[in-house]
């Protein structure tokens, strides 16, 4: 059972949706700088699954009319695939048009842009490139709303202390975690991913209820606790990376709190779990979502239309997730729909430590220690709560201790934000020497697998 | 025991009693249940403004009295009594027991 | 001008023992305080069980002094109140002794003495102390604590049933606000004596449990207790002047009666209701509520009857809302029960953790609690806590916030 309508067929009057879209995202805009507990209300209870298709309808039928206009990348990708935006109703008509990451990397941003800039994030990740995202300050302000509702719709109140640790640098997390606990109207302090054992001593001096943070960083602040006792915390926030379940458990029983996952990508799209903890329910107010290139269980990439974006749109990018959508309602009556938890990616990213790395990561750290040969490859797997990065590597002369101390000093002079990681324990790493020929076995010898357990 | 005239006083014979027994009886009463040394319980002293008395503690007392000396007082007609002619200082109710147990006042 | 009425000084002296660390101890260990009663030989013997006080003489903190015809019930709030006085810093000087008051509530508290005195008077070979007299007015203990201190500001006693205690911090909270007092001892308080216990028996009250088992489908009526808890209430800019320590702030309170019909339905139509109007009273959203000091007592009807209403009331499952019944363990105090559960809820906002339900150990599926705490105390960050008392006339709560969190 479908939640959502079936998309319009090609050339369907758009005026209706019009109408409805448009009064109910105008309504919606306006309440939305006001109250989020007001602007809840409306997205939770008011939103149908038909006034949400038709605000949907009529947001991308704007966004694509506005790129087709001011964006040099699309309107070549339109010509090219011969669309007129006018007469599209569901980005599913578009057929095999999409955005890649490699399309950010390869075209300079002035072709993306429709509007000069007033915000720029890079992803996280250690490709070897990291892509640009531009925003306006208002189109910062409406996803960090919605992420206030999201704040709001698993538990959180104005009358809470919360504290969020996920990181600055140059990425959204921090920095949009910030705004939507202050939109909320709650005490907050944001320090940031600082070692957890600073937070620790803070947690029982400021009296927290809420804790935000990346998930690796959260389990080791859950095994400090876990020693030295486990100061009252209400109510946990992840991001960044999945929760193994046996993991989850473990941080509840710790802090005798309940803990919600989200999920959440530097170039915008997002969602939230919901009291029952069964996916994560999308912002399908701004993003447009679908599912390709499904297997039988209809799990597949996950690709997104923004729709509220008039700096730089995206059209159907392909973000990189493998997951499936949820199709049914869900019991705690918020319409949009749920993104299950992620199978994996598509490309050759894999978290650790909170973090997106790329082959071309260790590539590069393992290129500068002459003692290991072309042949190695990182696998990541699991030790009770952590990540652990295994390094199998054959090795041309010298010893794994050695080996490993280059290793650590190449990261440590050239790949910082990893480097922070490894030092706060949000990943182990381990050196492993393989006996000469023991990794060509198989066919084609993939430098970066992830190991771990899915649930 | 009282007459058709209403007023009280005792049958028998009336008594022969010694100020100083009745003084030592009812300042010893008062130390103990004011709780003081029996060495404040002088003749002089003020009944209410030196030594709390309050209206249950000279029932007590008259209780213990009537016990003592196996007498019958009516307690409103002692009331009445006591309102008309009041008695300010420990030595002066000490008098009037006295008086009252030796049968020469009438209690009406 | 800080018209926020605040509680400056804590004592109490119930069946977990004398004083503030023997009560909060008790609380967080999740002791039974209820034991065997003496003289009860006309009720079958699982009815012979009472919270009572142990280890209390009232010589170790008041003196011997003046006690002589004062009943059991005066010398427990003269004690209680003396730990409040100390731990509030608070000298009665003579010319600010009429802006002290009094208010205790207090029902049951001397019906020893009542039934002792009318013994003595029926019995022909006693003379009757007309000492003893006073004692058959259930002020006596407010009275006398008035004479001993030397207040002489206004004195009221309430004897309300079970909302007594909540009612005075009322009364109390009003007084202060219309400058008819500067400083309040507002006490809880109560005695058993064995004729009491039988009466409640006899009318069918009491339960043979051994044991209060609030919310647990084998409650069959109340275990009764004693105890006294006594609060140094101020306004806000008094404490200031006094430069006291302030334990919380007495925030708002609602108090509703309970209508005829399904005893468990009305009592919980009452209590979400007084609750509702407290949290408005106080400016507190039903989401900012830390800990509700539940008043189920092990009544079979006014148990199921709160489950109903926190069940409502609290339907979103707030994060922060913890719930437990401290009656569980040291038993129903009657007036005195509203003051001991506002006293558990500023030390449990003192020490950051809530007491448990204890005894319930088979939750009665009628009676299910949101975010029921049981068993073992769990340690929370409490800035608001609503305390309830009801009984089959009249439900009342209290909203009680932490002192710093008047600086949010």
């Amino acid at each position: 059972m479908s939640a959502l309508p079936a998309p319009a067929g090609r050339g369907e009057p758009i005026w209706r949706h019009w109408i409805v879209g448009g009064v109910a995202s105008t309504v919606a805009n306006l309440i939305n700088g006001r109250s989020i507990e007001t602007a809840y209300r409306l997205a939770a209870r008011a939103s149908s699954p038909a006034t949400l298709h038709s605000i949907q309808t009529w947001k991308l039928r704007r966004t694509l009319l506005h790129a087709a206009r001011h964006s040099p990348f699309y309107r070549r990708l339109f010509r090219r695939h011969g669309v007129d935006p006018a007469n599209v109703s569901h980005p599913s008509e578009l057929g095999d048009l999409f955005t890649t990451p490699q399309d950010l990397l390869d075209h300079p941003a002035e072709d993306f842009l429709c509007r000069p800039p007033q915000v720029l994030y890079e992803t996280s990740g250690t490709a070897r490139r990291r892509k640009t995202v531009y925003y306006s300050h208002q189109e910062v302000e409406s996803t960090t709303s919605l992420m206030a509702i999201g704040l709001y719709h698993v538990g959180i109140r104005p009358s809470d202390r919360v504290i969020s640790t996920p990181d600055y640098h140059s990425w959204t997390g921090g920095p949009w975690w910030a705004r939507a606990v202050t939109k909320l109207g709650a005490f907050g302090a944001f320090p940031g991913k600082i070692p957890p054992a600073e937070v620790y001593r803070r947690l029982a001096e400021h009296r927290y209820d809420v804790l935000i943070g990346d998930v690796s960083w959260i389990l080791r602040l859950t095994e400090l606790a876990r020693a030295q006792g486990a100061p009252p915390l209400g109510l946990i926030v992840g991001a960044s990376e999945g929760l193994p379940r046996r993991s989850r458990q473990f941080i509840e029983e710790v802090w005798g709190a309940r803990m919600f996952m989200c999920y959440g990508c530097t170039e915008g799209a997002g969602g939230m779990e919901c009291r029952f903890r069964s996916g994560y329910h999308l912002n399908e107010f701004s993003f447009l979502c679908e599912i390709v290139d499904q297997d039988a269980d209809g799990n597949g990439e996950v690709v997104f239309t923004t729709l509220d974006r008039t700096t730089m749109p995206l059209i159907r990018y392909r973000v990189g997730d493998v997951a499936r959508l949820i199709p049914d309602p869900c019991d705690c009556g918020i319409a949009t729909r749920r993104l299950s938890p992620l199978r994996g990616r598509s490309d050759e990213i894999v978290m650790l430590g909170g973090e997106g790395v790329a082959p071309s990561l260790f590539e590069a750290i393992l290129s500068e220690v002459p003692q290991v040969s072309g042949t190695w490859q990182a696998a990541i797997c699991r030790d009770g709560h952590q990540d652990v990065c295994d390094l199998r590597l054959e090795l041309d002369g010298g010893d794994v201790a050695s080996v490993a101390q280059q290793v650590k000093d190449v990261m440590r002079a050239k790949f910082e934000t990893t480097w922070k990681d490894y030092q706060l324990g949000l990943f182990d790493l381990r050196f492993t020497a393989v006996p000469r020929g023991a990794l060509l076995q198989e066919r084609k010898l993939r430098r970066l697998v992830d190991e771990r357990e899915r649930d | 025991m009282s007459d058709e005239t209403g007023s009280t006083h005792f049958g028998g014979p009336t008594r022969s009693v010694e100020r100083a027994q009745v003084s030592a009886q009812v300042k010893r009463f008062l130390a103990d249940e004011l709780e003081r040394d029996i060495a404040e319980m002088r003749d002089e002293a003020h009944l209410f403004d030196d030594l709390g008395l309050d209206s249950l503690l000279f029932l007590a007392l008259f209780e213990e009295l009537q016990g003592e000396y196996e007498m019958t007082i009516d307690t409103r007609k002692l009331a009445r009594f006591g309102r008309r002619n009041p008695v300010e200082t420990l030595g002066e109710l000490i008098d009037l027991i006295t008086r009252i147990i030796r049968g020469e006042v009438t209690i009406d | 001008m800080d018209d926020r009425v605040v509680i400056s000084g804590i004592g109490v002296i119930s069946p977990f023992g004398v004083g503030r660390e023997a009560f909060w101890a008790g609380l967080a260990d999740a002791r039974r305080a209820v034991s065997s009663m003496a003289g009860l030989e006309a009720l079958p013997e699982a009815y012979r069980y009472g919270g009572q006080l142990s280890d209390f003489r009232p010589e170790d903190i008041i003196g011997t002094k003046g006690l002589k015809y004062l009943n059991d019930a005066t010398r427990l709030l003269l004690c209680t109140a003396e730990l409040a006085r100390r731990d509030a810093r608070l000298e009665i000087a003579p010319d600010a002794a009429e802006d002290v008051g009094v208010v205790v509530a207090s029902s049951f508290s001397n019906v020893g003495d009542c039934v002792g005195f009318y013994e003595s008077l029926l019995s022909p070979a006693e003379r009757t102390n007309p000492l003893r007299f006073p004692n058959l007015f259930i002020n006596i203990a407010g009275g006398n604590l008035a004479i001993r201190l030397g207040i002489r500001g206004l004195n009221t006693t309430v004897t309300n049933g079970a909302t007594s205690s909540l009612d005075a911090l009322q009364y109390g909270l009003t007084a202060l606000r219309c400058a008819r007092a500067r400083v309040l001892l507002v006490g809880g308080l109560e005695v058993l004596s064995p004729a009491l216990v039988e009466g409640f028996w006899r009318a069918g009250m009491l339960g043979d449990t051994m044991a209060p088992r609030p919310f647990d489908r084998r409650r069959r009526g109340l275990i009764l207790a004693e105890g006294c808890g006594v609060l140094v209430l101020e306004r806000a800019d008094a404490v200031r002047d006094r430069g006291a320590p302030v334990y919380g702030e007495v925030a708002g309170y609602g108090s509703v009666p309970v209508e005829t019909g399904d005893e468990a339905v009305a009592a919980g139509e009452a209590i979400a209701e007084a609750m509702r109007r407290a949290l408005a009273a106080a400016g507190i959203r039903i989401d900012e509520v830390d800990w509700v000091a539940a008043g189920a007592g092990s009544s079979p009807s006014g148990d199921r009857g709160e489950a109903m209403a926190l069940r409502r009331l609290f339907a979103a499952e707030p994060h922060r809302l913890r719930t437990s019944a401290i009656k569980s363990m040291i038993g129903e105090a009657g007036a005195a029960s509203g003051m001991l559960q506002v006293i558990a809820c500023l030390l449990a906002a003192e020490h950051d953790r809530v007491p448990p339900t204890v005894n319930c150990e088979e939750e009665d599926p009628a009676c299910l609690v949101p975010a029921h705490v049981r068993d073992r105390s769990v340690p929370h960050t409490i800035r608001t806590a609503v305390v309830n008392s009801f009984d089959c006339d009249r439900a009342a709560s209290l909203v009680v916030r932490r002192s710093d969190a008047l600086l949010q």
